[in-house]
Protein backbone atom coordinates (compact mmCIF):
# COMPACT_ATOMS: atom_id res chain seq x y z
CA UNK A 1 0.00 0.00 0.00
CA UNK A 2 1.72 3.26 -1.29
CA UNK A 3 1.12 6.86 -0.10
CA UNK A 4 -1.86 7.74 -2.31
CA UNK A 5 -3.80 4.70 -1.30
CA UNK A 6 -3.00 4.44 2.31
CA UNK A 7 -4.63 8.70 2.17
CA UNK A 8 -7.25 7.40 0.32
CA UNK A 9 -7.85 4.49 2.50
CA UNK A 10 -7.81 6.96 5.54
CA UNK A 11 -10.12 9.57 4.28
CA UNK A 12 -12.89 6.83 3.32
CA UNK A 13 -12.78 4.18 6.17
CA UNK A 14 -12.20 6.87 9.30
CA UNK A 15 -15.52 7.67 10.25
CA UNK A 16 -17.00 4.34 9.47
CA UNK A 17 -14.51 2.87 11.24
CA UNK A 18 -15.29 5.42 14.04
CA UNK A 19 -18.60 4.98 14.21
CA UNK A 20 -18.07 1.34 14.62
CA UNK A 21 -15.82 1.98 17.74
CA UNK A 22 -18.44 4.27 19.43
CA UNK A 23 -20.75 1.40 18.79
CA UNK A 24 -18.72 -1.14 20.28
CA UNK A 25 -16.96 1.00 23.22
CA UNK A 26 -19.44 3.86 24.07
CA UNK A 27 -17.10 7.08 23.98
CA UNK A 28 -17.22 8.95 21.27
CA UNK A 29 -13.22 10.15 21.79
CA UNK A 30 -12.23 7.53 22.95
CA UNK A 31 -13.04 5.75 19.75
CA UNK A 32 -11.70 8.41 17.59
CA UNK A 33 -8.47 8.10 19.34
CA UNK A 34 -8.18 4.61 19.01
CA UNK A 35 -8.88 4.73 15.53
CA UNK A 36 -6.24 7.41 14.93
CA UNK A 37 -3.75 5.67 17.00
CA UNK A 38 -4.43 2.59 14.77
CA UNK A 39 -3.86 4.27 11.31
CA UNK A 40 -1.07 5.56 12.54
CA UNK A 41 0.12 1.66 13.37
CA UNK A 42 -1.36 0.67 10.14
CA UNK A 43 0.93 2.76 8.26
CA UNK A 44 3.96 2.15 10.35
CA UNK A 45 3.34 -1.79 9.34
CA UNK A 46 1.82 -1.32 6.28
CA UNK A 47 3.73 -4.09 4.42
CA UNK A 48 2.28 -6.22 7.25
CA UNK A 49 -1.18 -5.28 6.64
CA UNK A 50 -0.39 -6.00 2.99
CA UNK A 51 0.29 -9.18 3.48
CA UNK A 52 -2.35 -9.75 5.80
CA UNK A 53 -4.46 -8.47 3.70
CA UNK A 54 -8.09 -6.87 4.74
CA UNK A 55 -6.95 -3.22 5.99
CA UNK A 56 -10.05 -1.95 7.36
CA UNK A 57 -10.42 -5.32 9.86
CA UNK A 58 -6.70 -4.39 11.00
CA UNK A 59 -7.30 -1.11 11.46
CA UNK A 60 -10.70 -2.81 13.33
CA UNK A 61 -8.89 -4.69 15.45
CA UNK A 62 -6.18 -2.52 16.53
CA UNK A 63 -8.59 0.02 17.37
CA UNK A 64 -10.50 -2.15 19.49
CA UNK A 65 -7.44 -3.42 20.95
CA UNK A 66 -6.26 -0.01 21.52
CA UNK A 67 -9.32 0.93 23.44
CA UNK A 68 -9.52 -2.38 25.79
CA UNK A 69 -5.95 -1.66 26.93
CA UNK A 70 -7.10 2.02 27.63
CA UNK A 71 -10.01 0.48 29.69
CA UNK A 72 -7.53 -1.86 31.77
CA UNK A 73 -4.89 1.41 31.97
CA UNK A 74 -8.07 3.90 33.37
CA UNK A 75 -9.07 1.04 35.86
CA UNK A 76 -5.51 0.96 37.28
CA UNK A 77 -6.00 4.42 37.64
CA UNK A 78 -3.93 6.03 34.52
CA UNK A 79 -4.60 9.28 32.87
CA UNK A 80 -5.48 8.87 29.43
CA UNK A 81 -3.46 10.73 26.54
CA UNK A 82 -5.22 12.97 24.66
CA UNK A 83 -3.99 11.98 21.11
CA UNK A 84 -5.91 14.11 18.47
CA UNK A 85 -8.66 16.62 18.00
CA UNK A 86 -11.70 15.98 20.17
CA UNK A 87 -14.93 16.32 18.47
CA UNK A 88 -16.46 19.24 18.89
CA UNK A 89 -19.78 20.35 20.75
CA UNK A 90 -22.41 19.09 18.79
CA UNK A 91 -26.47 18.61 19.53
CA UNK A 92 -27.34 16.14 21.25
CA UNK A 93 -28.88 13.07 20.73
CA UNK A 94 -33.06 12.44 21.11
CA UNK A 95 -34.49 10.36 24.04
CA UNK A 96 -34.74 7.12 22.05
CA UNK A 97 -31.36 7.30 21.45
CA UNK A 98 -30.14 8.31 24.59
CA UNK A 99 -31.98 5.31 26.06
CA UNK A 100 -30.39 3.05 23.55
CA UNK A 101 -27.26 4.26 24.25
CA UNK A 102 -27.58 3.73 27.84
CA UNK A 103 -28.71 0.30 27.21
CA UNK A 104 -25.90 -0.83 25.29
CA UNK A 105 -23.37 0.35 27.74
CA UNK A 106 -25.06 -1.93 29.75
CA UNK A 107 -23.91 -5.13 27.47
CA UNK A 108 -20.22 -6.27 28.47
CA UNK A 109 -17.80 -5.15 25.90
CA UNK A 110 -17.08 -8.78 24.83
CA UNK A 111 -21.05 -9.10 23.29
CA UNK A 112 -21.28 -5.27 22.72
CA UNK A 113 -18.36 -5.89 19.91
CA UNK A 114 -20.18 -9.27 18.69
CA UNK A 115 -23.38 -7.51 18.15
CA UNK A 116 -22.01 -4.13 16.43
CA UNK A 117 -19.51 -6.57 14.12
CA UNK A 118 -22.60 -8.86 13.10
CA UNK A 119 -25.26 -5.79 12.78
CA UNK A 120 -23.25 -2.84 11.79
CA UNK A 121 -20.19 -4.20 10.27
CA UNK A 122 -22.27 -7.28 8.56
CA UNK A 123 -20.19 -10.14 9.20
CA UNK A 124 -20.89 -13.59 9.69
CA UNK A 125 -20.66 -15.55 12.77
CA UNK A 126 -17.39 -17.45 11.55
CA UNK A 127 -15.88 -13.99 10.66
CA UNK A 128 -16.87 -12.27 13.93
CA UNK A 129 -14.95 -15.39 15.41
CA UNK A 130 -11.86 -15.34 12.57
CA UNK A 131 -12.13 -11.66 13.69
CA UNK A 132 -12.28 -11.86 17.91
CA UNK A 133 -10.60 -14.96 18.19
CA UNK A 134 -13.44 -16.80 19.51
CA UNK A 135 -15.31 -20.06 19.02
CA UNK A 136 -18.59 -19.51 16.77
CA UNK A 137 -20.40 -20.70 19.54
CA UNK A 138 -19.14 -17.91 22.30
CA UNK A 139 -19.59 -15.46 19.31
CA UNK A 140 -23.58 -16.71 19.05
CA UNK A 141 -24.03 -16.82 22.96
CA UNK A 142 -22.54 -13.59 22.98
CA UNK A 143 -25.13 -11.73 20.41
CA UNK A 144 -27.99 -14.04 22.06
CA UNK A 145 -27.11 -12.74 25.38
CA UNK A 146 -26.26 -9.46 24.14
CA UNK A 147 -29.88 -9.15 22.52
CA UNK A 148 -31.50 -10.32 25.84
CA UNK A 149 -30.04 -7.14 27.33
CA UNK A 150 -31.28 -4.88 24.80
CA UNK A 151 -34.52 -6.86 24.14
CA UNK A 152 -37.03 -3.93 25.53
CA UNK A 153 -35.39 -1.53 22.99
CA UNK A 154 -35.85 -4.00 19.55
CA UNK A 155 -38.72 -5.04 17.69
CA UNK A 156 -39.67 -8.70 17.16
CA UNK A 157 -37.60 -9.66 14.54
CA UNK A 158 -34.23 -8.88 16.30
CA UNK A 159 -34.47 -11.22 18.98
CA UNK A 160 -34.19 -14.33 16.52
CA UNK A 161 -31.15 -16.43 16.10
CA UNK A 162 -28.53 -15.23 13.46
CA UNK A 163 -29.15 -17.06 10.23
CA UNK A 164 -25.53 -15.72 9.15
CA UNK B 1 -39.06 1.24 17.99
CA UNK B 2 -36.82 0.55 15.32
CA UNK B 3 -34.87 -2.53 15.43
CA UNK B 4 -30.76 -2.84 16.32
CA UNK B 5 -28.93 -2.49 13.46
CA UNK B 6 -30.74 0.73 12.01
CA UNK B 7 -30.12 1.82 15.87
CA UNK B 8 -26.93 0.85 15.47
CA UNK B 9 -26.62 2.76 12.27
CA UNK B 10 -27.88 5.45 13.02
CA UNK B 11 -25.71 5.72 16.15
CA UNK B 12 -22.49 4.83 14.08
CA UNK B 13 -23.50 7.03 11.04
CA UNK B 14 -23.79 10.24 13.28
CA UNK B 15 -20.56 9.47 15.04
CA UNK B 16 -18.98 9.50 11.19
CA UNK B 17 -20.45 12.52 10.37
CA UNK B 18 -18.88 14.20 13.48
CA UNK B 19 -15.33 12.78 13.05
CA UNK B 20 -12.49 15.11 12.75
CA UNK B 21 -9.70 13.31 11.19
CA UNK B 22 -6.46 14.18 11.46
CA UNK B 23 -4.58 15.25 8.23
CA UNK B 24 -2.93 11.77 6.11
CA UNK B 25 0.18 13.91 6.24
CA UNK B 26 0.39 14.56 10.18
CA UNK B 27 -0.75 10.98 10.36
CA UNK B 28 1.60 9.53 8.14
CA UNK B 29 4.63 11.54 9.88
CA UNK B 30 3.45 10.19 12.86
CA UNK B 31 3.32 6.57 11.88
CA UNK B 32 7.04 7.44 10.48
CA UNK B 33 7.94 8.53 13.24
CA UNK B 34 6.43 5.19 14.90
CA UNK B 35 8.38 2.93 12.62
CA UNK B 36 11.73 4.69 12.95
CA UNK B 37 11.42 4.00 17.18
CA UNK B 38 10.45 0.76 16.53
CA UNK B 39 13.63 0.02 14.35
CA UNK B 40 15.51 2.00 16.81
CA UNK B 41 14.70 0.30 19.70
CA UNK B 42 15.22 -3.38 18.19
CA UNK B 43 18.60 -1.85 16.96
CA UNK B 44 19.97 -0.73 20.82
CA UNK B 45 18.19 -4.31 22.00
CA UNK B 46 20.57 -6.35 19.67
CA UNK B 47 23.43 -3.57 19.92
CA UNK B 48 23.01 -4.41 23.49
CA UNK B 49 23.71 -7.60 23.36
CA UNK B 50 26.67 -7.56 21.40
CA UNK B 51 28.05 -5.13 23.44
CA UNK B 52 27.67 -1.74 21.23
CA UNK B 53 26.42 0.87 23.30
CA UNK B 54 24.85 2.91 20.04
CA UNK B 55 22.73 2.47 17.13
CA UNK B 56 20.91 4.91 15.09
CA UNK B 57 18.54 4.79 12.71
CA UNK B 58 17.37 7.54 10.65
CA UNK B 59 15.22 8.54 7.41
CA UNK B 60 13.85 11.04 6.21
CA UNK B 61 12.61 12.73 3.33
CA UNK B 62 14.10 13.74 -0.32
CA UNK B 63 16.38 16.79 -0.28
CA UNK B 64 18.17 15.54 3.40
CA UNK B 65 16.94 15.96 6.81
CA UNK B 66 18.77 15.63 10.24
CA UNK B 67 18.08 13.64 13.34
CA UNK B 68 19.54 12.45 16.68
CA UNK B 69 23.04 11.93 15.86
CA UNK B 70 23.16 11.63 12.62
CA UNK B 71 21.89 12.36 8.96
CA UNK B 72 20.53 11.05 5.60
CA UNK B 73 20.52 12.37 2.49
CA UNK B 74 18.63 10.99 -0.36
CA UNK B 75 18.30 11.71 -4.19
CA UNK B 76 17.49 9.58 -7.38
CA UNK B 77 13.73 8.31 -8.24
CA UNK B 78 11.72 6.92 -5.69
CA UNK B 79 12.18 3.59 -6.69
CA UNK B 80 16.05 3.42 -6.75
CA UNK B 81 17.16 6.20 -4.41
CA UNK B 82 20.57 5.90 -3.40
CA UNK B 83 20.94 7.52 0.02
CA UNK B 84 23.79 8.33 2.18
CA UNK B 85 23.08 6.90 6.04
CA UNK B 86 25.56 8.87 9.03
CA UNK B 87 25.84 8.65 12.78
CA UNK B 88 28.33 9.78 14.84
CA UNK B 89 29.43 8.83 18.63
CA UNK B 90 30.58 11.10 20.44
CA UNK B 91 32.29 10.31 24.17
CA UNK B 92 34.45 12.07 26.36
CA UNK B 93 37.18 9.71 24.89
CA UNK B 94 36.62 11.12 21.02
CA UNK B 95 34.37 11.10 18.43
CA UNK B 96 33.57 8.02 15.64
CA UNK B 97 31.44 8.47 12.61
CA UNK B 98 30.30 5.88 9.78
CA UNK B 99 28.88 6.91 6.52
CA UNK B 100 27.07 4.43 4.34
CA UNK B 101 25.92 5.29 1.10
CA UNK B 102 23.29 2.57 -0.07
CA UNK B 103 21.15 2.31 -2.66
CA UNK B 104 17.22 1.54 -1.89
CA UNK B 105 16.76 -0.78 -4.19
CA UNK B 106 13.29 -2.41 -3.78
CA UNK B 107 10.67 -2.79 -0.67
CA UNK B 108 12.96 -4.36 2.15
CA UNK B 109 15.93 -4.70 0.22
CA UNK B 110 19.20 -2.50 -0.09
CA UNK B 111 22.20 -2.83 -1.12
CA UNK B 112 25.39 -1.32 0.16
CA UNK B 113 27.77 1.17 -2.05
CA UNK B 114 30.39 2.42 0.09
CA UNK B 115 31.07 2.57 4.10
CA UNK B 116 33.21 5.80 5.45
CA UNK B 117 34.39 5.94 8.42
CA UNK B 118 36.48 8.60 10.55
CA UNK B 119 37.33 10.26 13.72
CA UNK B 120 39.26 11.06 16.75
CA UNK B 121 40.53 9.77 20.00
CA UNK B 122 42.26 11.34 22.67
CA UNK B 123 43.22 8.43 24.83
CA UNK B 124 47.00 8.09 23.85
CA UNK B 125 47.93 4.70 22.15
CA UNK B 126 50.20 3.92 19.59
CA UNK B 127 47.68 2.26 17.56
CA UNK B 128 44.32 1.97 17.41
CA UNK B 129 41.62 -1.11 16.05
CA UNK B 130 38.47 -1.13 14.56
CA UNK B 131 36.21 -3.44 14.35
CA UNK B 132 33.03 -3.30 12.15
CA UNK B 133 30.14 -5.57 12.65
CA UNK B 134 27.35 -6.39 10.70
CA UNK B 135 23.76 -8.07 11.60
CA UNK B 136 20.16 -8.06 11.17
CA UNK B 137 18.46 -6.06 13.80
CA UNK B 138 18.36 -8.15 17.01
CA UNK B 139 19.94 -11.07 15.07
CA UNK B 140 23.37 -12.63 15.71
CA UNK B 141 26.61 -11.10 13.75
CA UNK B 142 26.63 -12.07 10.43
CA UNK B 143 30.23 -10.50 9.08
CA UNK B 144 32.67 -8.39 10.77
CA UNK B 145 36.52 -6.91 10.01
CA UNK B 146 38.94 -4.84 11.69
CA UNK B 147 40.92 -2.21 10.52
CA UNK B 148 44.15 -0.75 11.68
CA UNK B 149 43.77 3.27 11.22
CA UNK B 150 47.49 3.96 9.72
CA UNK B 151 49.11 7.41 10.57
CA UNK B 152 48.19 9.52 13.68
CA UNK B 153 45.85 7.29 15.80
CA UNK B 154 44.52 10.21 17.43
CA UNK B 155 43.00 11.15 14.04
CA UNK B 156 41.90 8.72 11.84
CA UNK B 157 39.69 7.58 8.17
CA UNK B 158 39.50 5.77 5.74
CA UNK B 159 36.99 3.69 3.39
CA UNK B 160 35.87 -0.08 4.24
CA UNK B 161 37.40 -2.26 1.85
CA UNK B 162 35.33 -3.04 -1.80
CA UNK B 163 35.96 -6.52 -1.04
CA UNK B 164 34.36 -6.58 2.44
CA UNK B 165 31.17 -4.46 0.99
CA UNK B 166 30.32 -7.49 -1.67
CA UNK B 167 30.25 -9.70 1.15
CA UNK B 168 27.89 -7.76 3.17
CA UNK B 169 25.77 -7.34 -0.01
CA UNK B 170 26.08 -11.04 -0.34
CA UNK B 171 25.47 -13.37 -3.92
CA UNK B 172 22.24 -11.78 -4.58
CA UNK B 173 23.81 -8.25 -4.53
CA UNK B 174 21.96 -6.81 -1.96
CA UNK B 175 20.12 -8.00 1.63
CA UNK B 176 17.39 -7.68 3.25
CA UNK B 177 16.57 -3.59 4.77
CA UNK B 178 17.24 -3.33 8.89
CA UNK B 179 20.35 -4.69 8.81
CA UNK B 180 22.54 -2.91 11.63
CA UNK B 181 26.68 -1.28 10.65
CA UNK B 182 27.93 -0.90 13.78
CA UNK B 183 31.74 0.34 13.95
CA UNK B 184 33.85 0.53 17.36
CA UNK B 185 37.15 1.85 18.26
CA UNK B 186 39.60 -0.20 20.59
CA UNK B 187 42.88 -0.72 21.56
CA UNK B 188 43.93 -3.59 18.76
CA UNK B 189 42.92 -6.60 20.72
CA UNK B 190 41.65 -9.91 19.19
CA UNK B 191 38.54 -10.58 17.48
CA UNK B 192 36.39 -12.03 20.88
CA UNK B 193 37.93 -9.38 22.92
CA UNK B 194 37.50 -6.14 21.23
CA UNK B 195 33.67 -5.42 21.69
CA UNK B 196 34.56 -5.53 25.78
CA UNK B 197 36.68 -2.62 25.85
CA UNK B 198 35.66 -0.21 22.85
CA UNK B 199 36.50 3.23 23.15
CA UNK B 200 33.83 4.46 21.26
CA UNK B 201 31.16 2.96 19.13
CA UNK B 202 28.26 4.06 16.80
CA UNK B 203 25.84 2.68 14.07
CA UNK B 204 23.39 2.75 11.56
CA UNK B 205 20.56 0.66 10.70
CA UNK B 206 19.92 0.64 6.70
CA UNK B 207 16.20 0.89 6.37
CA UNK B 208 14.67 0.80 3.04
CA UNK B 209 12.67 3.67 2.53
CA UNK B 210 10.73 2.48 -1.06
CA UNK B 211 7.20 1.19 -0.30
Amino acid sequence: MDREEFTNFYAAAFGRLVGQLYAMTGDEAEAQDAVQEAFIRAWAHRSRIDKAGAPEAWVRVTAWRIAASRWRRARRGSALAALGPRPEQVDGPGPDRVAFIAALRKVPAEQRRALVLFHLCDLTVEQIATETGAPAGTVKARLARGRAVLAPYLTAEQSATPAR
Amino acid sequence: MPDLTSQLRAMADETAGRSRPIPADQLIGRGDRLRRGAVIRRAIAGAGAAGLVAAAVLAGTAGGAATGNGAVTAGGPASSRVLTLTATGREPDGTISLSVRYRDVARDRVKVLSVRYSGHCRVPASSFALAFVVRPVGGPTVGFSFVTPRGNPARFSGTLSRRFVRIINGKSGSMDSGISLSLQLDRPHRAPHVRKQALLTTGVVLDSLTY
